[in-house]
């Protein structure tokens, strides 16, 4: 609270009716959709956190990691959509992405890291004109069409999808 | 707002929250002179606007409301009131209320304010922040003790999802959460227009703005539950002392401050 610094003092119907809000929070529930326009939002807006390998091994935190270095301080939203991300971070991003789709229980959170997977992946292609993953253009195509559609989508990652999935066609031509 | 720089971290496992508060306390007796007295300062730190207002709630001027809030931490962790107060744990804010009652009745039976007074003293109460004022002139000194207990967690849960959001970059979040829910429920501040507030910190839609509540609303749910856990003996218990904390508050109802 930096308006107010303690709540010593206030009305005691007040406080209860605080501790209330604590208490019914689910109430005001997200639909679907809004849940996870919020939870790509959140992700979005963080940064990329160092792999499990990379906070580990010294080695690689002085070395390997050191290149990422640049990236601390901007949000995950931001280097995804940079043209200039260097494709070994797009690699990084794409993992990270697949660690957030399998290692969480919800759907939404399953959605939004596969999100950010394909975002990687579309930019991939789209800056480094390179398929950083095993699937097929075809298959890709179809992948991003359905990013696209998302009705929660962030609209920036729309367009990214769209560009990716133009480029995938013209590569299965 | 006081800093607790020793506190558990929100988040820690529930196992560790339910160790630290019963622990903490019994552990302190086993320690040399000198440790003790800091592990007394510490958890009097942590504790003493209950207790303090409960003593002023009772009738005692400040001076005598401090004296007695050291006392009573010191044969708290001499006389280990807590453990004797036992009945296999419970509720850690019950427990301090019924060794508190138990030794100032002690206490009035007592005619030296010197002998609650420990050789070196263990820092005086002024130290730690400016005395409150009391909750509502008909509060009874459970009610006000009860009240400042709640005050002191609603402080701390507030401080600690403030830290969360501003950790992860949602400021925006936490100044949409504070304006439209904390200001205007506890202090009775005017709901601002969404739109306006949108424009002023730079948020798309209405419609965002509320979703960055109902996040904030869920870690603040989750924040207090898990601070709550630490004075409780499970899970379970956790709802319960919730609702039991807004049952004495909403009794207490409001009054005229005491200075």
């Amino acid at each position: 609270m930096n308006a107010k610094k303690t709540t010593f003092g206030a009305d005691p119907q007040r406080m209860a009716d605080m501790l209330a809000t604590g208490t019914d929070a689910d109430s005001g529930d997200l639909t679907p959709d809004e849940t996870r326009e919020e939870l790509l939002g959140r992700r979005l807006a963080g940064s990329l956190p160092p792999t499990p390998k990379q906070a580990n091994d010294l080695a690689v935190f002085v070395g390997e990691f050191q290149e990422l270095l640049p990236l601390q301080g901007r949000a995950l939203g931001e280097v995804i959509l940079d043209e200039e991300t260097e494709l070994d971070v797009l690699v990084e991003i794409k993992e990270y992405g697949k660690t957030l789709s399998t290692a969480i229980d919800s759907e939404a959170d399953r959605e939004v890291g596969l999100t950010i997977y394909y975002a990687a992946i579309a930019g991939g292609i789209l800056f480094h004109d390179q398929r950083i993953t095993s699937y097929s253009f075809a298959v890709l195509a179809n992948a991003l069409e359905a990013f696209v559609e998302k009705r929660w989508m962030n609209p920036k990652l729309a367009r990214h999808f769209a560009k990716a999935r133009k480029a995938c066609r013209k590569k299965m031509k | 707002m006081s800093k607790d720089n020793d506190r558990s971290m929100t988040g820690a496992e529930r196992g560790a929250f339910v160790m630290t508060r019963w622990t903490e306390i019994s552990a302190a007796r086993t320690l040399d002179p000198e440790r003790r007295r800091q592990a007394v300062g510490r958890i009097m730190r942590r504790y003493w606007k209950p207790v303090y207002a409960y003593l002023r709630r009772k009738g005692n001027d400040h001076d005598k409301s401090a004296d007695l809030v050291q006392g009573f931490f010191i044969k708290v962790i001499q006389r280990d009131l807590i453990q004797q107060a036992d009945s296999n744990r419970g509720r850690f804010r019950s427990l301090l209320l019924t060794a508190l009652d138990r030794y100032v009745r002690d206490e009035y039976a007592k005619e030296s304010t010197h002998k609650r007074r420990p050789a070196g003293g263990v820092g005086s109460l002024d130290a730690f922040e400016v005395p409150p004022p009391l909750p509502a002139m008909d509060a009874s000194p459970e009610q006000a003790f009860v009240y400042a207990w709640a005050s002191q967690l609603l402080d701390r849960v507030l401080a600690d999802v403030e830290a969360q959001c501003r950790q992860s970059g949602q400021q925006q979040h936490w100044e949409v959460f504070r304006q439209t829910v904390i200001e205007p429920t506890l202090f009775g501040a005017e709901i601002p227009p969404m739109p306006t507030l949108c424009r002023e910190l730079d948020i798309g839609t209405p419609k965002q703005a509320a979703a960055m509540n109902v996040t904030v609303k869920r870690r603040f749910k989750r924040v207090m539950r898990a601070h709550v856990l630490e004075f409780v003996a499970s899970e379970e218990e956790v709802e319960s002392e919730i609702g039991n904390l807004m049952d004495i508050l909403s009794r207490t109802g409001a009054g005229k401050q005491v200075p």
